[in-house]
């Protein structure tokens, strides 16, 4: 009879591949052992010493002091959601839904940009600023989205130098971001963001052709302004002050490196290879689905290999998806990635204004609302406190129902701590919050990109150096 | 090497010379011993072994005590044979040896523990702290020591109490097993002497109790010490952690980088420590004894892990040229004055000035790989094979940062 060994603590596991066998401690940490080690652990027979040695030191064996093994556990989950009752940081701004593009997969259900009726109004830019000084946080961000956000440029200005006198008389810190198009950056703006130390987060799918045919815009120059805006950007305000990013659309499948060097010989250091989301019309012209799943997967794993060459080659490129991932994985941390956290980070990480005085847990959230979902909407900013949207029961529900401590199958996870709970993303595609984690795209992902962190970290001497940089970008 | 203890030659039989006596110096001259702490007390005159008899009551002493200078305190002992010094004031390495009792045995102990009575040791410590406020001390920092200090219990929360009273410019670096600290209650009477002048150094050799009790030699240590570091961390206490590189641990120092880095969270620094060859050390040389050269490229990886988790790494009593140049920045010229050396061969070396050299101790176990360098890049005797393996820079020294940042997608912030 196979009997769980005596002296295993409670672990989970996974098969890696046919000879190895990931297991993960209560507390995060994790160990890969061969499938016949696998076995004498499971059987409560004993194992190599310095294997045992490494286990006992995770708590995934007993150390025959089990007050111990309980106060280690206890201590570094406890470190581990540290800065949970405090996270509240980032503040998104939903300045306009207008837009000038019209992206085939705009993910926010954009509005023509000449309909003012979707621009935010200074009262819920006034009662929001509110909002963000009474989160807890000690580190602040304010992001700028839409729509295009630099179509309402004068509420950001408004915006930024209302929280920026704020801070400075509460002596508090906070950081802004556009994320934007940079189709409309021009003097002002760039003065402006100079003198406020504010970043661009903007959108880059890859060579002009590619770029130019997933984001048209008037004129059809959508790629040739992005470029030129990064350039400004690092030339005039600094290389780290910009940053971009790509989604996968199903004609990116096939021209990874050359999106890759693209972002390479902009002088970009960081990349994220991006899954499109299932939100606005990406949803609705089911192009999500054929750039998704194990296409989305092969695309990833080849683009990761390439980033790690050119790493090793000497050029500086981190790729964020891997970033995230790595965080989770190699320190006691749950990350700031708000979609890879658990209990997610809607809501208790970040929330969402958008123009029209609604608040949302998240960024997807206000993107459901667009296509008729108000499941993650926690009433109008105008009219409730921080603390009272924190409390909101339509929040809380969210975050109990999706967290993966208690989601079936993610509770056996092995990868649980290296993963995410996002009720967005399930809400979105399978109308719950929780999910089915054997259909759901988000877990296979997980499951399929983090066996392959650990083998590179494990395997390669180089790709263990540059995964310990990136964990902490 | 400057001797911190010598002979008497000559005193006065008129005299009690019991308790701390300070030494002055009037006009550049002549080198006064005055009570330490009462005011109105008899002087003497200090004088060296050749120095012709002066006209006041005099101590003449040993040639090894010609160092002894103004705001310096010194101790006779009992049978009037003997000064120690128990403070130099132009050192910044002045330690109080508080017991030399331990509940601890470490196989490389440098200061074998002693079963005795010492606490005499204590009164002397509080004696020298009164005695301190009336110098103006050149570097306001001071080590206490053991054996376990903490064995005192009260007494030991007593003399914290009174360095924070009497001289609270003062930095503290206590060294401890950290066992004690496991007991919530002692903890919890130390919290009005944690200070941000106050450094707990606490040894962890092994990732599992049977590795760390082995090496120090009483089973049970590792949980309270594992423990006792998260009690003290928890009041805010700054706690460093302290490894000495001995033949048992280099082979295991990965695992026990990554058990610091993930157990012992808010720690300020590891303190990665090569042999000093006393006591213990000594006589258990071949069993301890390794050479630096035959750990380096462990010594870099347990570096670059703890640097990469922000447990701030040091390299002590390691000379740079067995270290591997790029973790030369992680190494501090540690140790104390009076006991350091350089080799021969050192004369034709161009970065002496950043080397902690050798402990005048240092008779055994110098490396094979002692050689001059001509520059802090030069690899010395240290394998190419260990050089850099990666574009990526390893983060500055500096103090652990664990902020959490949250975004919206996962750029630096």
């Amino acid at each position: 009879m196979v009997k769980i060994g005596d002296s295993l603590n409670p672990i989970r596991f996974e098969r890696i591949s046919g000879e190895s066998v990931v297991v993960t401690s209560l507390a995060g940490e994790w160990s890969v052992v061969s499938a016949s080690e696998f076995e004498r652990l499971v059987a409560g027979t004993p194992v190599d010493f310095d294997l045992r040695r490494e286990l006992v030191a995770k708590q995934i064996l007993r150390s025959g002091n089990d007050l111990f093994d309980q106060h280690m556990l206890a201590t570094k989950m406890a470190f581990r959601y540290r800065n949970i009752a405090a996270m509240c940081g980032l503040h998104i701004f939903v300045v306009t839904l207008r837009c000038e593009h019209s992206c085939h997969y705009c993910q926010v259900s954009r509005r023509t940009s000449n309909r003012t009726e979707f621009d935010m109004g200074s009262d819920v830019a006034v009662a929001a600023i509110d909002r963000v000084f009474e989160s807890p946080s000690d580190s602040l961000k304010i992001e700028f989205q839409g729509g295009e956000p630099l179509l309402n440029f004068d509420l950001i200005e408004f915006v930024v130098r209302q929280a920026t006198s704020r801070a400075h008389s509460e002596g508090r810190r906070v950081d802004f971001v556009i994320a934007s198009n940079l189709a409309l950056l021009d003097d002002r703006i760039i003065e402006f963001a100079r003198e406020f130390n504010v970043y661009f987060s903007t959108s880059l799918d890859g060579p002009q052709d590619l770029h130019n045919k997933a984001r048209p815009r008037p004129g059809g120059d959508s790629y040739e302004r992005a470029v030129a805006g990064i350039a400004r950007i690092q030339h005039e305000l600094g290389r780290d002050r910009v940053s971009a990013l790509m989604t996968t659309g199903t004609e990116s499948l096939k021209q990874g490196k050359s999106i890759i060097d693209l972002y390479v010989s902009l002088g970009l250091r960081e990349i994220f290879l991006r899954q499109m989301s299932p939100f606005g019309f990406a949803a609705r012209r089911g192009r999500y689905r054929r750039s998704g799943g194990a296409k989305w997967i092969y695309f990833y794993l080849g683009g990761l290999d390439y980033i790690i060459e050119l790493n090793r080659s000497g050029n500086q490129l981190a790729e964020l998806t891997a970033a995230s991932y790595l965080r989770k994985m190699l320190r006691n941390d749950i990350g700031g990635y708000v979609d890879l956290m658990s209990p997610t980070g809607a809501g208790l990480a970040t929330l969402v204004y958008n123009y029209d005085g609604d608040v949302y847990m998240s960024d997807e959230g206000r993107m459901l609302r667009e296509m008729g979902d108000k499941s993650f909407c926690l009433g109008d900013v105008r009219a409730k406190s921080f603390s009272q949207l924190l409390s909101d029961p339509t929040l809380q529900r969210a975050v109990s129902d999706s967290f993966t401590w208690s989601s079936t199958s993610c509770h056996r996870c092995a990868f649980e701590p290296f993963c995410g709970a996002d009720p967005v993303y399930h809400q979105a595609t399978q109308s719950r919050f929780a999910g089915y984690k054997p259909i759901s795209d988000f877990c296979g992902r997980t499951k399929a990109i983090v066996p392959e962190l650990m083998r590179r970290y494990r395997e390669d001497a180089f790709c263990h150096d540059l995964f310990e940089s990136w964990a902490d970008l | 090497m400057i001797p911190l203890v010598g002979e008497i030659l000559q005193y006065p039989d008129s005299v009690d010379l019991s308790g701390l006596w300070r030494v002055t110096r009037e006009r550049g001259e002549e080198r006064w011993l005055e009570r330490g702490s009462r005011v109105n007390s008899p002087r003497l005159a200090l004088i060296d072994w050749d120095a012709q008899d002066v006209d006041s009551q005099f101590v003449r002493v040993g040639r090894e005590l010609k160092h002894l200078e103004d705001d310096d305190v010194i101790a006779f002992s009992a049978d009037l044979k003997r000064v120690s010094v128990l403070w130099r004031n132009k050192s910044s390495a002045n330690t109080i040896l508080l017991t030399e009792r331990c509940d601890n045995y470490c196989v490389m102990c440098s200061q074998p523990p002693k079963d005795a009575d010492d606490s005499y040791l204590l009164s002397q410590a509080k004696d020298l702290v009164s005695t301190l406020k009336a110098v103006k001390a050149e570097f306001p920092i001071i080590g206490i020591t053991g054996g376990e200090p903490t064995l005192y219990g009260q007494g030991f929360v007593d003399l914290l109490s009174q360095i924070a009273r009497d001289l609270p410019e003062f930095e503290v670096h206590v060294l401890s097993n950290g066992r004690r600290f496991a007991d919530t209650a002692f903890c919890e009477s130390m919290k009005h002497v944690i200070t941000d002048r106050l450094v707990i150094g606490i040894p962890i050799y092994g990732s599992i109790a049977e590795d760390h009790d082995e090496v120090v030699g009483a089973k049970g240590a590792f949980f309270e010490t594992v423990i006792g570091i998260h009690n003290l961390v928890e009041m805010g206490a700054l706690v460093e952690i302290r490894v000495v590189l001995q033949r048992a641990l280099v082979g295991r120092l990965g695992g026990i980088a990554d058990f610091v880095s993930r157990n012992l969270p808010g720690t300020i620094q590891v303190a990665l420590m090569g042999l000093e060859l006393m006591g213990f050390a000594r006589s258990n040389f071949e069993k301890v004894w390794v050479d630096p050269l035959d750990y380096a490229s462990e010594l870099v990886a347990a570096t670059r892990h703890l640097a990469a988790n922000g447990c701030n790494p040091r390299i002590y009593n390691h000379q740079l040229c067995v270290l591997a140049p790029e973790i030369r920045q992680y190494a501090v010229s540690s140790i104390s004055d009076w006991k350091r050396e350089f080799d021969v061969v050192c004369s034709e070396c161009a970065v002496t000035n950043e080397c902690g050299g050798f402990f005048t101790s240092s008779t055994r176990g110098i490396s094979t790989g002692i050689t001059p360098l001509s520059s802090m890049t030069d690899r010395g005797s240290v394998p190419v094979d260990l050089l850099s393996r990666t574009t990526t820079k390893l983060s500055e020294p500096s103090r652990p940062s664990r902020r959490l940042t949250v975004t919206s997608m996962p750029h630096s912030s």
